[in-house]
């Protein structure tokens, strides 16, 4: 230690040192680096919850339409369709599904919804007895931005398929 | 001699800030990479789930079965295809979902199974027998982490 103060000594009166240039230079290095670094843990951690959430809506639109297929109208999640947003006319369905951050069922004038699933049906002209072939179309929205996302209401996940269920009548829908 | 025991102290500083962010990264990569398994995990495990049971789709070809000792019930898929009826019976045990394929009416033994993914735990739910429920979970840092699937069945 002495050693090492007496030879730093010598480099003060020898006027070898840092700068005041060198330091900022320095400073400003590491701050860059720590931005950068800190910047790459909060994209991943991005990622994560958009991946997460890509997996929930994924499933959650499967569910809905086997719910469709099995006529589960009464059971989760069909049963949670807000009756005030149903129209059923000309063989059409329009219905929304709202959740919280852990997929939690709730109302769309909840402050804490963040995830809309919106669901469309529409028959077909070729009806067989009691059943209809339907158009359904799913979309699963989030209602508030990504923390570092452009998009104000991004769509987690769309999918449009047919169904062959039975008819839609008024007493079928919660 | 103020000037250098400034200097130093700047380094000094920058070195704990340094240490700090590094630790704190590597905790935070930590945490990412354990959330991406898990994430992986259940994925895995309702696809397989999934795949399992659309392979034999079929009328009475899937139930659910309470074993001694084990909380939540078993899936059961009979595969009607083959001369010798088998069973395929998926539960989870001991972290991992788990499979065994037996003939059918022979007795079944819980070791006699393969793990196929880290799991905790595995709730099957038969509703009004025109759908299986089935959800997932696996505890992470100390959260929990679920996903539900469902299938409809086919009816008689």
């Amino acid at each position: 230690m002495i050693w090492f103060l007496k030879k730093t000594k010598k480099s003060i009166n020898n006027r070898f040192g840092f700068t005041l240039a060198e330091l900022i230079i320095s400073v400003g290095t590491l701050a860059i680096v720590g931005i950068l670094t800190i910047q790459f843990f909060l994209s991943a951690k991005d990622i994560n919850i958009r991946s997460s959430e890509l997996d929930h809506s994924v499933y959650l639109t499967n569910t809905i339409i086997e719910s469709i297929k099995a006529d589960l109208w009464d059971r989760y999640p069909l049963d949670a369709i807000s009756p005030n947003s149903i129209e059923t006319n000309n063989q059409s369905f329009e219905g929304y599904i709202f959740f919280n951050k852990d997929w939690q069922i709730t109302s769309a004038t909840d402050p804490r919804a963040l995830f809309e699933a919106a669901i469309f049906l529409s028959g077909q002209a070729n009806e067989l007895g009691d059943r209809t072939l339907y158009d359904i179309s799913i979309e699963i929205k989030r209602i508030k931005p990504y923390f570092r996302g452009n998009e104000s209401q991004p769509v987690l996940y769309a999918t449009d398929t047919k169904i062959y269920i039975e008819t839609l009548k008024e007493d079928l829908l919660p | 001699m103020i000037e250098l025991v400034l200097v130093m102290f700047l380094l000094i500083l920058f070195s704990v800030a340094t240490l700090s962010l590094v630790i704190g990264s590597s905790n935070a990569y930590r945490d990412t990479i354990k959330k991406n398994d898990t994430i992986s995990n259940l994925r895995i495990s309702q696809a397989y789930i999934h795949t399992k049971i659309r392979q034999n789709l079929e009328v009475d070809a899937i139930s659910l079965r309470d074993f001694e000792g084990v909380e939540n019930a078993f899936l059961v898929i009979k595969d009607n295809h083959s001369p010798v009826a088998y069973e395929t019976i998926i539960f989870v045990k001991d972290g991992y979902l788990r499979e065994a394929l037996i003939i059918e009416g022979f007795e079944f033994d819980l070791d006699s199974s393969f793990p196929v993914v880290e799991l905790d735990e595995i709730y099957f739910e038969l509703i009004d027998q025109k759908g299986l429920s089935f959800e997932t979970t696996l505890n992470t840092n100390g959260s929990e982490n679920s996903l539900t699937g469902f299938i409809a069945l086919p009816l008689n």
